[in-house]
């Protein structure tokens, strides 16, 4: 439902402009591409650490220096995927960058368990843009994300 | 900081919510890419997988050094060491180095000027700054 939808976006920007605030960080410049502010060029931290305590066992912490590491790793893992998926987009004439792209742009780059995971999620939201967007929300699903994380951690 | 978690937080099942801010990372994509456009179907799936890596990531590095040990602490050094093992993390090297001491670093420096500059990239430049703050601290 566009109302969802436009609720979700609205707190995602609410939050944006929260971390803005916090933060007190100069500006900094980057050589080539667009110069961001600090603030943009990290996702805010505090969403970060809700992710990363999810496979921490209990009472585990998470010191300040793995937190920024992370905000840091995390802008790159998304640029560096981003580049390698507009590359393909390119090289077949097409301007915009579709989901297919980024599945090979994941394999490509020796994500390969992230693409099962991935493909679901792109299956199931195709399925939610055609129909209701409820249907996503309301499906049952097959804990395969468990799986991939437990093959993960057996590669480690 | 902040007090420990008395409950392990609890998985979601995937759901079209996420726990990233979309626009932020439609700005972070903007800046890598000269052209092109993304969809809110590619937006929402690296938004998803962001979640994935830091989850695999943070899990990785904790699981690595202290197995389901409760109550430890994840520190940059075992995070560090989690990328210097994988090689489909080489991306992040150069964000992630591994901690040397203060003059093995000026050594490198002195070896680096010696045989000229064989790295041009701005990268480098910025590792090196980066490194140089990191040995400070750990000094102090």
């Amino acid at each position: 439902m566009s109302n969802s939808e436009d609720s979700q976006q609205y707190l995602n920007d609410m939050l944006v402009k929260e971390e803005d605030e916090a933060s007190g960080d100069d500006s900094d410049k980057q050589d080539g591409g667009i110069m961001l502010r600090e603030q943009d060029r990290f996702l805010p931290i505090c969403n970060i650490i809700k992710i990363m305590k999810v496979p921490v066992p209990q009472n585990g912490k998470i010191a300040k220096d793995a937190r920024e590491c992370i905000q840091e790793c995390v802008s790159e893992f998304i640029s560096f995927i981003s580049s390698e998926a507009i590359e393909r987009s390119v090289a077949e004439n097409r301007k915009t960058v579709n989901g297919d792209d980024l599945l090979v742009a994941f394999s490509n780059l020796g994500f390969d368990n992230y693409v099962e995971p991935l493909s679901i999620y792109l299956q199931k939201y195709r399925e939610s843009n055609k129909s209701d967007r409820n249907l996503f929300l309301d499906a049952s699903y097959p804990h395969n994300e468990d799986g991939s994380s437990a093959n993960d951690a057996g590669k480690q | 900081m902040g007090e420990p978690r008395s409950q392990p937080p609890v998985e979601r099942p995937p759901t079209a919510e996420t726990f990233l801010p979309l626009s932020r990372v439609r700005t972070i994509m903007k800046s890598s890419m000269d052209t092109g456009l993304i969809t809110n179907e590619v937006l929402f799936l690296m938004t998803k997988c962001t979640e994935l890596f830091v989850r695999h990531l943070a899990g990785a590095a904790y699981t690595e050094e202290f197995g389901q040990r409760p109550g430890e602490a994840l520190k940059y050094e075992h995070l560090s060491q989690v990328v210097n093992k994988n090689k489909n993390l080489e991306f992040l090297l150069q964000i992630v180095p591994q901690k040397i001491r203060v003059h093995q670093f000026q050594e490198m420096l002195r070896l680096n000027r010696s045989a000229g500059s064989d790295d041009d990239d701005d990268d480098d430049d910025d590792d090196d700054e980066e490194e140089s703050e990191s040995e400070s601290e750990s000094d102090e």
